[in-house]
């Protein structure tokens, strides 16, 4: 009789495939922006890539600006809407609250490419010149959603008779709001903005469509480069914000454990 | 005496179709530890929740005082509710969690700390301000939330359901503090529960609800020894009732009537009784005594019955017995265990047994004219 106990060999097989396919890809990048050679072929290790992404490329900075500067300013604007918006939708009664709850998620469903399309149609029809700030408006409008969800996520966890205590207790509208229902969601507040922040950093679609000449954000100025050839400084670039991007991670989990476990 | 005196006058209260409240009138004095006892879904917590402003009656009014306080809202009136759930804030420590009246009120902060200080030691946790009620056991955030409903100091202090989340011996124990802290604060108590034993352990008045209705108020031992209404003699303890008609009115205190199935048995009745009225009347099991021996020099208006054990259960301080009398009638019996089990003599299952009980122990609840 054989053993009916399951070795494991066969999950271990899949884990270890699939850590492989997900970051083989990475680690060549890695590899290949410390490469000597512009050319795939391995020349000796070198620096002289980031050297070139540091001091002479005044575009790729310029375009990371953009975008940075994008990022935080949607994604602070569809948070303080996105969760006002939540806050409303759960919190109160209202005419139409169910269609407008509907509406409010829609834009996650539709293709970006079609959002792009109808908010360059749109800018063109206000005659709004393209430029950082229509890259601006469409990114907070393709966040919103996001936040609004996350946001609706957590209340949907607590008690709400918190509310009704606060009341009980002698607080107006606002305190209950300001003393109670944003502390209580805050944890959600965050995790929508840093959604937000990634979101908008990292869409290229909707962006493409709704820029305007010199305002050119990171994905973006990418793509450009990419079209003449991959250059190793892309390699360079890329391991900075791989770099960049887990340190965020693990300082946001540590800054949102020690506000809520002190 | 402090806190308010409290007027419900025929409150009607609709959620759509559902009439969850029928024309409530209910008059609390000032001080009073007072119970709305009922079943769930019998309305009593939605009483609760139009006293404290969560809800407008549909009509009727609610008198604090003699005021009108139903256009007032709940952050204005002088009410405060301990939640069923606690709804402590999750996210406030203990200390903040009871500084939060005073918060809002832009209290000092000194006088603040004197205050939380104060009421944290009302409730005996004097030590664990610096906690987030997620670190507290059940009966901690208990306390925590009363203190916190205390500190405004209301006139009137609301309890939905307070102690349901906890198991049955610290329930006792908190009984016993809600007990000592309404002596000690004196203001009005409103209490709500479908627990009979709470209610009648701590109140000073029981009122009774059932389906939006209030069908008794009275004190706990008018509640439990005199029910008025079938609904409140099984809903509150066990008890034996029986229907029959009255063959003979002895005096204006006893009758004697005749069950059918049963026997003759007289009866105590404070209600005007005629021969053949017919009767339904409550017996209560403890009130009747058993033994296999047949008991002897019985007073002339005792009640004694003979029948067989059809089921006994030993619950440490007491057992019950199901004592068929007849073909179509049971009786349920108590007996306490005042010496060891094994000292007395021992009933058991099939046995033939007597049991026997006082005239005034038959309380006649329902009288229905021929």
């Amino acid at each position: 009789m054989r053993s009916a106990k399951p070795t494991g060999k066969f999950s271990l097989g899949m884990f270890t495939l699939t850590i492989i396919f997900l970051y083989m890809p990475l680690v060549i990048l890695v590899a290949y922006s410390f490469n000597n050679s512009k050319m795939m072929a391995w020349n000796g290790f070198s620096l002289r890539w980031y050297n070139e992404l540091f001091f002479s490329s005044e575009n790729l900075w310029h375009s990371f600006w953009n975008s940075a500067v994008i990022a935080v300013t949607s994604a602070s604007v569809s948070t303080v809407i996105g969760t006002l918006g939540a806050i409303g939708l759960y919190w109160y009664n209202f005419k139409f609250k169910k269609a407008i709850s509907v509406a409010a998620f829609i834009p996650m469903l539709i293709p970006e490419i079609i959002i792009g399309v109808s908010l360059l149609i749109f800018f063109a029809g206000i005659k709004l010149q393209l430029s950082l700030f229509t890259i601006f408006l469409a990114h907070t409008t393709f966040n919103i959603p996001f936040v609004l969800m996350v946001v609706m996520a957590r209340l949907e966890e607590f008690d709400f008779t918190i509310i009704e205590a606060a009341y009980d207790l002698g607080a107006g509208e606002l305190q209950a709001l300001s003393k109670v229902i944003l502390p209580a969601a805050f944890p959600g507040v965050i995790s929508g903005f840093l959604i937000a922040v990634t979101l908008s950093l990292e869409d290229f679609v909707i962006t493409f469509f709704v820029s305007g000449p010199g305002s050119s954000t990171l994905p973006l100025h990418i793509y450009s480069m990419i079209r003449f050839g991959v250059s190793p400084v892309i390699n360079a670039l890329s391991v900075v914000v791989i770099a960049g991007t887990v340190v965020l991670a693990a300082l946001s989990r540590n800054v949102v454990k020690y506000m809520f476990q002190k | 005496m402090k806190g308010s005196h409290v007027a419900i006058t025929g409150v009607e209260k609709y959620f759509g179709d559902f009439h969850a409240l029928k024309s409530v009138s209910v008059d609390i004095k000032k001080g009073e530890f007072y119970s709305l006892l009922g079943p769930s879904g019998c309305g009593k917590t939605t009483l609760l929740r139009i006293i404290a402003g969560f809800e407008d009656p549909s009509s009727g009014a609610v008198l604090l005082d003699g005021q009108n306080v139903v256009p007032v809202p709940a952050n204005k009136r002088p009410v405060n509710t301990v939640f069923q759930s606690y709804a402590l804030f999750p996210h406030l420590t203990v200390f903040e969690n009871v500084a939060f009246p005073l918060r809002l009120r832009k209290m000092e902060n000194a006088a603040v700390k004197t205050k939380v200080q104060e009421f944290l030691e009302l409730v005996k946790l004097p030590k664990e301000g610096k906690k987030l009620p997620a670190q507290l056991s059940g009966g901690q955030r208990q306390r925590v939330a009363i203190a916190r409903a205390l500190i405004n100091e209301p006139s009137v202090l609301l309890l939905d359901e307070p102690l349901s989340a906890l198991d049955a011996k610290l329930r006792q124990h908190m009984l016993i503090e809600l007990d000592a802290i309404h002596d000690k604060i004196g203001i009005t108590f409103i209490y709500v529960t479908h627990d009979q034993q709470e209610a009648l352990s701590v109140s000073d008045r029981v009122a009774v609800m059932n389906e939006g209705e209030v069908v008794q108020v009275g004190t706990p031992f008018e509640i439990y020894e005199s029910p008025s209404d079938p609904f409140v003699a099984h809903f509150i303890g066990e008890t034996n009732y029986i229907g029959g008609t009255v063959t003979e009115v002895i005096g204006d205190k006893h009758a004697k009537v005749d069950f059918p199935d049963i026997g003759s048995l007289f009866v105590y009745q404070d209600k005007p009784l005629a021969v053949g009225d017919k009767v339904k009347v409550t017996i209560r099991p403890e009130k009747i005594r058993i033994s296999s021996d047949k008991p002897s020099a019985l007073g002339d208006q005792m009640n004694l019955l003979e029948g067989g054990v059809d089921e006994l259960i030993y619950s440490g301080f007491q057992s019950k017995f199901f004592v068929r009398v007849s073909e179509r009638a049971t009786f349920r019996v108590f007996r306490q265990h005042v010496k060891f089990f094994m000292d007395e003599k021992a009933i058991n299952w099939k046995d033939r047994v007597f049991i026997w009980w006082n005239d005034n122990d038959g309380y006649v609840v329902e009288v229905e004219k021929p």
